[in-house]
């Protein structure tokens, strides 16, 4: 009796946990949360999940914009500085203080890119599952399922994200196509940097005619996507770089031979420079003059961040990372001492070092020019090259209606308990056209990843580096940019530009170029490396410039800001400690 | 406990000294003989009776119990001492006297300042026998909690209970005004400690280094903010074997809190009043205009940078006379006012028949806050806080075998604070706290708020003309206990069943606003200009839904008990379930079925056993139920035939448990187990040139851990409990070793070239072992009862497991030392400028190291300061804390002071606003502190205990990220918590002239004195929270 009663008991008890945990009102496992066959399912013939998923793929692409803790990575080259005096992470950059167990976010990054090749294997494992229905039109003119591209899109993010860590660090892990679960063994050995160099370019070679092209039909809603020429231009900047010295003529020295063939070639290959010319010419016999002219220079230098691509307008923009339609910029880096809609922060300080690097009116460098265009230490802004203004801000120069003023005391820069300008300069590019209006307004802004002046200036350095001196092909390339930059043509139609120049005098010629035409696009930082120059850049100090006025004139006299320490090791960054101190088969870069 | 005479100062006095010396000494009357029986009456110092008096003649025994009418007879013979003893009452022996001849004749009892029942409550209201009990508790009671004023009852219990640490952290409580939870809301875990409806924002608690669960009868809840007049007691529960009934959760002990039981009597009226004046512990003290501008100077110099004030300022900050564009704002004493005022009300009732019994509380709690308000507001813009609560308990005897409790708790909290940047008090706080004097006017000469480019949001205008902020919870507790006694049909059986259904709902309303700030300057030609920052915005009007927060619980369980001669046989099979909806998560479903077996032989053997399944929904399917178990043993050697001679001792019983404990569902996440994806329809990655919103598919971070159980612990308790001489001295002493593991830390191997992020895995061990010792002394030397009673603990901690990476050094090893040790550079003074011509080491990548920069230990000698010379710098010592008692009661007077402290903790000054000062704020520098004068200077080398000074942050000085014990400073403190004073009218004239209306005036004050080894901030609240407060409160109690 007693005995009956107590199972009764517990078969009841057992009945009520049975009953409430089978609580039907809910479902079992949270509906918000599903699981990869949903993301790649065989009955979704949109794709939407799998289009939705390799969006995701697309947010990993490197923001410029302020993107380097609210600093562009160029104010941790010499042409310009952060306005933050509380060590910001471009100052910690700039003069070397990071190892490898500091990072400094997002340069050094080392696990975000292989998240980007993960999610990307996720697509290439899983994406031909999806049943596509929809398709799209490749360049040349064949229709294919949307899978293609899809698939395609992850390679070249996938390489896109590969090259950002060789750039930083030589040759690292290629993973393949695997996606590592929990458990795995995933102790790899970093691939040499030839290898990595022959893998990416491959890929890219494989992938292109599974891309679109950049005059798309449905452009207003994949304009983003990456096209063949997005992948072309990316094989250009990978072959530039892989020629370059600190990779092929003089690799960072160390005594590890395994280490050697990690942070470059072994030995080098003049025919690597070739390699480079080839790519870009390759890049503007297809699309550019000698092609089917899709791609060329826009007319207006400030155009070329302010919108899309456009055959009429910008048709310079090849591939891009999106930006809103905002005012961040403006408001991040415009120059302080406005209020309202008109504040800014003043973030980036152009260095005076970037502002000398800019020619005269007529292409000629300061001092070497005709007597039309002086140049005035005490007037040092006037007849200058036109990109100097849309690149900086400078005293006097026209800004929301009024002249700036960066002289010790001006309304740009006052004296008392606040920090404004730390050079006198303000930085002008990527905003909108806001010289004669009151107050900012939103646009575009659009973080250009690879344009055609690139390109232009890739071939022009490649070409001169493989030849003994520069062909003509050069010498067209860089007057092609001076020529919408506005530079005099002069008599001999040269732009400023010598005849017959040397190979050594063109490569100075090439480099400066690059500086000033491409400013705070985050070349500058990666290209005095590439060129192993940094030792010799930063044994001068960056300078700043320091503006008195008093009732009749104006006094401008350079300041030194602080000086760089850059160090052999510093060409390379370091693997994160951890990673090297977890996984036995990884080496550390030499002298970290 | 309330004693119906008279009292003096002197003898108050003199009594606190006599503590120590008195020797326990009988009261002696004249004898006279008789040989006949009497009849007495026992009352306590109501002059109500007392039910169940043990009377013995010294000698001899046992021989008379008092009936419910307090009434007893008994035989004596000339020259007897009488014992009486009761579980409430303190012990009282007396020698038969004249007077005691015949009926009618009274003897008062007084109730036992440190109380300890016969019987130790647990989770569902059960009265466990105190003798038998093996595990380790520690309970306080109603008189001991209404001591303190609060909006939790936390204050009461701090430094009270034996094994509890609490470290304030707050001054009051954080609104609750967005979702409490880790991100976002979705499937995400509600932060550690402060779990969705929990309302304790204030309090760090920790008993044997985990947060206890908070039962409120017998009802899972983390409910602190209650009235302490409802609370009959608050016990807590530390050992395997009383927290076995938390199944999965039972490493984590439990805090048991018993409303007040209904009492078979007449109605019983208890009325409490109480306004307190709450003022700040301790303020930051910041530099005057003056000394800021020429330390700013200074720093600016030392970084080589161009002063920014000129002589001209320097007397224009001091003398005042350009209050415009020299301002000098104390922003403390500008914003804030020098106390507020809490009030409490409490109304009970109690009374009932043998039928049926009731309890209600109804109770207002009110705290004010500290902002400046303006009268212009047609609104409240102070921080406030007021609680409406109203708890009944109803007992019905429904059959003779049939009874039936009901519980009703509802509650009603609201909050009000000032609008500030749109989100509240909090960051109000901070900004004041790093906004310089030398900031801008409060107001500019044309009356509009001052301000400018890097200020953008006048402190004055967030204080009172930035709107408000309200916040509500709701919530409602109802339980039922049904019990049916089958004793007819099986002697000793009984089944009972709890229901409860528990909701609790908060929400916010934001009624905030924004005025424009002006800088004015004045132009060389004179003309003066403002310039507008800031986005002006017009009062707005959100409402936010913080929280629903439901809780389903139900329980069967079969009880056996039952007596075979000297065998007490006990055993209890429970079955229980929960259904949690948290928002809009899927419903959690945590269930036991719970076993338990306990044995008794002769009071004087004990044993008990039991074993819990505990399953949870939110696990792997196949790893959702667990095993749980202990065992426990007992053993009272005073009741040994051998210890009979032992007058004295009336208690020395040996304890002791092992079990096997977990702590989960808190570390299941939300279906942590599955490695799934989200969908974000409208977010991210704008597409093509239409910009339109791109959707974002992502595989969930972290990885899925298809493993992830819960933590586990093999936790042994052994105890002591001892008691001397007729109880006057109580003495407990736990040993414990916590042995943990299977705890959720991330994997050694944690290779990024993964690309996704790893999830925690049950990996790491780690031992807590420790002392907790409390001991009370209680006597009274006539009428004056007195009592000191103490409470000590350590704690020693240890990793034992960690998957560390490898280190070059042992001292970057985590494994092996205590947990939460602090690491860190170690700082020996200030680099000279020897010492640089040296070469000594120093870190790379920084470009101006000087003398009076802060000097590192290399201690890898490799001529660098790194990663690599970080060592344990803090929290290596066993922590320690303790609370002392001591009270004192003559005739109707009371008082008692309780004294708290812990030491062997460190703290880690890591705000560097307070510890450098002058960091960037946007175009300008912050504020600095009085404590900076004592930088680094080429003249003050030998005296600076601060570096050199800097502007606009120093990373160097401060560790590089890698912390440094300059600013390991030691948080040890001993506080007056609180002391309180009382004087109960006496009995005559309550019952002469308040017909039987008693009446208590009382005084209570918290947090009164601090003697702390670190003098620049409070040991526990730091500058950037709302300060701790002193309270001083006075309040009437009336009952009849």
């Amino acid at each position: 009796m007693r005995q009956n009663k107590l199972y009764t008991v517990i078969a009841c008890m057992g009945m009520l946990l049975v009953g409430v945990s089978c609580m039907d009102n809910y479902e079992k496992l949270p509906v918000d949360q599903f699981t990869g066959e949903y993301v790649f399912s065989v009955t979704d013939s949109m794709g939407t999940q799998a289009s939705s998923f390799l969006n995701s793929i697309y947010d990993l692409l490197p923001e410029g914009h302020n993107g380097v803790g609210g600093d562009y990575l160029d104010a941790a080259s010499d042409d310009a500085i952060s306005i933050k005096q509380n060590d910001p992470s471009v100052y910690q950059l700039a003069v070397g203080r990071y190892s490898a167990n500091s990072r400094i976010y997002p340069v050094m990054e080392w696990g975000r890119y292989y998240e980007g090749i993960r999610k990307a294997n996720i697509i290439i494992n899983n994406i031909d599952v999806v049943p596509y229905k929809t398709t799209f039109i490749n360049f040349n003119k064949e229709v294919k399922p949307l899978n293609y591209t899809v698939k395609a899109e992850a390679r070249f993010l996938r390489t896109f994200f590969y090259f950002e860590l060789v750039k930083r660090y030589g040759g690292v892990p290629i993973i393949g196509d695997s996606i590592y679960q929990l458990g795995d063994n995933i102790e790899l050995p970093r691939n040499t940097f030839e290898e990595c160099i022959d893998y990416m370019v491959n890929e890219l070679d494989e992938i292109k005619y599974d891309l679109r092209s950049i005059t798309m039909p449905e452009a207003s809603v994949f304009a983003h996507a990456a096209t063949i020429e997005a992948a072309m231009a990316l094989k250009s900047r990978i072959l530039l770089f892989a020629a370059s010295p600190l990779y092929n003529e003089k690799p960072v020295t160390t005594d590890n031979s395994k280490l050697k063939e990690l942070v470059g070639y072994e030995s080098f290959n003049n025919e690597r420079w070739k390699k480079a010319a080839d790519a870009a010419m390759d890049f503007m016999d297809t699309f550019g003059s000698n092609g089917n002219r899709s791609v060329g220079l826009t007319n207006n230098f400030t155009e070329i961040f302010l919108g899309f691509y456009s055959g009429a307008v910008n048709p310079e923009l090849i591939f891009f990372r999106q930006g809103g339609r905002n005012k961040n910029i403006e408001t991040n880096n415009g120059p302080l001492g406005f209020t309202g809609n008109s504040l800014g922060n003043g973030r980036t300080n152009p260095t005076q070092n970037l502002v000398d690097a800019f020619p005269m009116k007529d292409g000629k460098a300061r001092g070497e020019s005709s007597e039309q265009y002086p140049y005035n230490s005490q007037r040092p802004y006037d007849n200058r090259d036109p990109r100097l203004q849309l690149t900086v801000l400078y005293n006097g120069a026209d800004w929301l209606g009024r002249q700036l003023q960066t002289y010790r005391g001006g309304a740009n820069n006052p004296t008392g308990s606040a920090e404004y300008t730390r050079t006198s300069y303000y930085m002008r590019k990527f905003m909108g056209n806001f010289e004669n209006t009151n107050e900012y307004d939103n646009n575009y802004h659009l973080w250009v990843i690879f344009r055609y002046a690139e390109i232009l200036l890739n071939y022009a350095e490649a070409s001169n580096e493989y030849t003994d001196s520069p062909s003509r092909e050069v010498y067209d390339a860089i007057i092609a940019l001076r020529a919408r930059a506005g530079i005099e043509a002069g008599d001999n139609n040269m732009y400023g530009l010598k005849d017959n120049m040397s190979k050594k005098e063109m490569r100075t010629v090439i480099q400066n170029e690059r500086r000033i035409e491409m400013a705070f696009e985050e070349h500058r930082f990666w290209d005095i490396r590439r060129w192993r120059v940094a030792q010799d850049v930063f044994a001068n100090p960056l300078k700043g410039m320091s503006i008195i006025r008093t009732v009749s004139s104006e006094t401008y006299t350079e300041t030194d800001l602080f000086k760089v320490n850059f160090e052999e090791k510093h060409y390379l960054l370091p693997i994160p400690y951890s990673e090297v101190n977890k996984n036995g088969n990884l080496i550390q870069n030499p002298g970290w | 406990m309330i004693i119906n005479n008279k009292f003096s100062y002197k003898s108050l006095f003199l009594s606190i000294w006599l503590v120590i010396i008195i020797i326990p000494t009988n009261i002696t009357a004249q004898t006279s003989i008789t040989g006949a029986k009497i009849t007495n009456q026992v009352l306590d110092t109501y002059g109500s009776p007392i039910d169940g008096v043990e009377i013995g003649i010294k000698g001899s025994g046992l021989t008379s119990t008092t009936n419910t009418d307090g009434v007893f007879e008994l035989a004596y013979t000339p020259g007897d001492i009488l014992t009486y003893t009761h579980d409430r009452f303190l012990y009282h022996e007396a020698k038969v006297s004249r007077i005691d001849i015949g009926s009618g004749v009274k003897i008062h009892l007084q109730e036992k300042p440190v109380n300890t029942p016969g019987y130790i409550t647990g989770p569902y209201g059960e009265k466990n026998d105190r003798d038998s009990y093996v595990g380790s508790e520690s309970t306080v009671y109603t008189s001991q909690l209404t001591k303190s004023m609060g909006t939790t009852i936390i204050p009461g219990i701090t430094g009270r209970i034996a094994g509890l640490n609490v470290i304030q952290g707050r001054g009051t409580r954080l609104h609750n005004t967005s979702a409490n939870a880790s991100d976002g809301i979705i499937g995400s875990v509600p932060l550690f400690g402060r779990r969705d409806e929990s309302d304790n924002s204030e309090f760090f608690m920790s008993a044997r280094g985990q947060a206890p669960i908070v039962i409120v009868d017998g009802i899972r809840r983390d409910f602190y903010s209650i009235d302490p007049d409802a609370i009959e007691s608050i016990s807590l529960q530390k050992d395997a074997l009383s927290s076995m009934f938390l199944g999965m959760q039972s490493s984590r002990g439990a805090l048991i809190i018993t409303t007040k039981d209904p009492v078979e009597n007449a109605l019983h009226v208890s009325f409490t009043s109480r306004v307190g004046i709450n003022s700040p512990v301790k303020m930051p003290k910041p530099l005057n205009a003056h000394q800021y501008a020429w330390l700013l100077n200074e720093a600016l110099q030392n970084d080589g940078k161009l002063p920014i004030y000129s002589y001209d300022d320097f007397s224009k900050f001091k003398d005042g006379s350009s209050p415009y564009l020299h301002p000098n704002v104390n922003w403390y004493d500008e914003l804030l006012n020098k106390n507020s005022v809490s009030q409490y009300y409490n109304l009970n009732v109690s009374g009932g028949n043998n039928v049926a019994r009731y309890f209600v509380s109804l109770g207002y709690t009110g705290q004010g806050g500290l902002f400046k308000t303006s009268p212009d507001n047609s609104y409240n813009t102070n921080l406030d806080y007021q609680r409406y609560l109203i708890t009944s308990k109803v007992d019905v005897n429904i059959t003779d075998d049939f009874t039936a409790n009901i519980t009703l708790i509802g509650r009603i909290e609201d909050g009000n604070q000032p609008g500030g940047n749109g989100d509240g008090y909090s960051s109000l706080l901070h900004t004041i706290f790093t906004t310089p004097n030398t900031a801008y006017p409060i107001r500019n000469p044309n009356g509009s708020w001052g301000g400018n480019i890097s200020f953008t949001n006048n402190l004055m205008s967030q204080t009172f003309n930035s709107g408000y902020i309200k916040d509500s919870s709701r919530d409602i507790l109802g339980s039922i206990n049904l019990d049916y006694d089958f004793s007819k049909i099986v002697q000793g059986l009984s089944v009972s069943t709890i229901g409860s259904i528990t909701t609790q709902s908060r929400s916010a309303v934001f009624r905030t606003k924004r005025d424009p700030v002006y800088a004015y300057t004045i132009s060389q030609s004179g003309n003066p200009s403002y310039a507008m920052y800031g986005t002006p915005s017009s009062q707005i009007n959100n409402f936010r839904s913080v929280g629903n927060y439901q809780d389903m619980y139900f329980q069967l369980a079969v009880n056996y008990k039952r007596q075979f001669g000297l065998h007490d046989i006990g055993g209890r099979l429970m079955g229980d379930t929960r259904t949690i909806l948290n928002n809009y998560d899927l419903p959690e479903v945590p269930s036991n079925i719970i076993g338990d077996l306990s044995y008794r032989f002769d009071n004087k053997y004990f044993a008990q056993a039991a074993l819990a399944e505990s399953y949870y929904n939110r696990y792997a399917p196949g790893k959702r139920w667990g095993t749980f178990y202990s065992i426990g043993l007992g053993w009272d050697v005073s009741k040994e035939s051998f210890m009979e001679s032992w007058d004295n001792i009336s208690r020395l019983k040996l304890r002791g448990v092992y079990g096997l404990t977990g702590n989960g569902i808190t570390n299941s996440a939300y279906y942590i187990y599955r490695q799934t994806y989200s969908y974000h329809g409208t977010a991210w990655y704008p597409m093509g040139t239409s910009q339109s919103p791109g959707n974002f598919t992502t595989e969930n971070q972290p990885l899925a851990n298809p493993n992830i159980t819960w933590e586990k612990a093999r936790k042994v308790n052994i105890g002591v409990d001892l008691s001397l001489f007729n109880d006057k001295i109580e003495f407990t002493s736990d040993f414990y070793v916590d042995n943990y593991f299977d705890l959720l830390q991330s994997r050694g191997k944690s290779i990024e070239l993964m690309g996704a992020a790893y999830p925690a895995e049950n990996i790491g061990k780690s031992r807590l072992q420790g002392v907790e010792l409390s001991l009370a002394y209680q006597n009274n030397f006539k009428r004056l009862n007195y009592y000191i009673s103490g409470n000590w603990n350590i704690q020693y901690s240890k990793v034992l497991f960690m998957d560390e990476q490898e280190h070059p050094h042992d001292y970057l090893y985590r494994t092996g030392k205590p947990v939460g040790a602090h690491f860190g550079l170690t700082a020996d003074g200030f680099l000279t400028a020897k010492d640089i011509a040296n070469g000594y080491p120093v870190m790379q990548g920084f470009d101006n190291i000087q003398p009076g920069d802060v000097k590192y230990i290399d201690k890898n000698k490799d001529g660098v300061i790194d990663e690599f010379d970080v060592s344990m710098i803090g929290g290596d010592k066993p922590l320690s804390f303790f609370g002392i008692d001591i009270g004192l009661q003559y005739k109707g007077f009371e008082f008692s002071m309780l004294w708290q402290g812990v030491y062997n903790r460190d703290i880690y000054l890591g705000d560097r606003n307070f510890t450098e000062g002058f960091l960037q704020i946007n175009q300008h520098y912050g504020q600095a502190f009085e404590h900076m004068q004592n930088r680094w200077t080429p003249e003050n080398a030998s005296n600076a205990t601060l570096p050199r000074l800097s502007a606009g942050g120093n990373d160097y000085n401060y560790g590089n990220h890698w912390s440094s014990s300059l600013w390991m400073k030691s948080g040890n403190f001993i506080r007056l918590k609180n002391m309180y004073i009382a004087y109960n009218l006496p009995e005559t004239i309550s019952r002469n002239y308040l017909s039987g209306l008693r009446v208590k005036f009382f005084m209570g004050t918290q947090n009164l004195f601090t003697f702390s080894a670190i003098d620049l901030v409070d040991p526990e609240v730091g500058f950037t929270s709302y300060p701790l407060q002193k309270n001083i409160n006075f309040g009437v109690n009336v009952k009849f």
